[in-house]
């Protein structure tokens, strides 16, 4: 365990949200963040859970095996990272071989080579339940003092965690939906600038912007992005036409 | 025989039966064309949609040339 190495500065938390374009990309950097500040002599991996009411868990790992680890727990629903999760306590096992208490997830981790593990939550407000995680190889690897370091990284967490959650908001539609709205408001767009420009209705602003379509060969939406960008309606058909 | 009075009507007769053949030969979820049709702009509502693709329901001509686009569009597929 580092004792050298300064505790991972709040600075670099907001770094980290403000570059990832996405939440599991945040916890992932997070998860390495926090295996780099507790590595030293003793290697250490860390994985981060977070359980949000009415979403799927994300699991980010700063290795394979600790990956593993975690996938290993929910395949059993049980497991010392679930139960700090679950049960928002600490849990410390000094020696996987010797600890009784994990049934099958003792020989998987130890298959993985993992013979300590600490696990630590994460305070994330009212709606989602979050835990650091600790793997090393050799027993014994966390003592009293590195348990509190653990607890004190993970409080120092809670606060980006909690604003990572909510800038990252479990999407409320899937792609799909989300590509349809946004198709819309761009045509819904251009249409308004057709009318105002042509001083017409709707239907001859759709009408022109389907045949502007049609005559390049191009989809409608493309078309209404253009006119959106530069500002600039295409031409009624003439009288007649 | 038809005056020229009734070219619209008929005409409309004519899109419409087309529509109606090309989603059934498109194979296309409704769901997923009235999202499309949305997106690009349509009016209806899914259940109108459904009926005029079913050839029970007409409907305005700007709504029944957006029907066209978004099937074509969307069986066209990344051809654009």
């Amino acid at each position: 365990m580092a004792t050298s190495k300064a505790l991972t500065t709040s600075d670099e938390f907001q770094d980290l949200l403000l570059e990832s374009p996405g939440f599991p990309e945040f916890l992932l950097g997070l998860a390495t963040l926090s295996a780099s500040s507790l590595s030293s002599d003793e290697s250490v991996e860390c994985t981060i859970t977070v359980e949000r009411d009415g979403a799927p868990s994300t699991v980010a790992s700063s290795s394979e095996e600790a990956q593993h680890l975690d996938e290993t727990q929910y395949a059993f629903d049980d497991g010392p990272c679930l139960a700090a999760v679950r049960q928002q306590r600490v849990v410390l096992i000094q020696d996987l071989g010797s600890d009784g208490r994990w049934g099958s997830y003792s020989p998987a981790a130890l298959k993985e080579g993992i013979h300590s593990v600490l696990a630590v939550p994460i305070p994330a407000g009212p709606s989602s339940r979050a835990a650091l995680n600790c793997y090393a190889r050799t027993p014994h690897a966390f003592e009293q003092d590195s348990v509190e370091r653990v607890e004190e990284l993970a409080g120092s967490m809670s606060r980006i965690l909690q604003l990572a959650l909510r800038l990252h908001a479990p999407e409320a539609y899937p792609e799909h939906l989300r590509a349809a709205l946004k198709s819309r408001a761009v045509v819904d767009a251009a249409v308004s600038l057709i009318m105002l420009q042509h001083r017409g209705g709707r239907d001859g602003a759709l009408d022109i912007l389907q045949r502007a379509a049609k005559s390049s060969n191009r989809r409608l939406q493309e078309i209404a992005s253009d006119i959106v960008q530069t500002g600039k309606a295409p031409s009624p058909p003439a009288e007649g036409a | 025989m038809p005056s020229d009075g009734q070219d619209y009507p008929n005409d409309a007769d004519r899109l419409r039966r087309g529509a109606a053949q090309r989603f059934k030969e498109a194979e296309l979820p409704l769901a997923k064309l009235w999202t499309y049709y949305y997106g690009i702009g349509g009016d209806l509502d899914e259940m109108s949609l459904d009926a005029y693709l079913h050839e029970a329901l007409d409907i305005p001509a700007v709504q029944v040339t957006l029907v066209a686009t978004a099937m074509a569009e969307m069986t066209e597929g990344d051809l654009l």
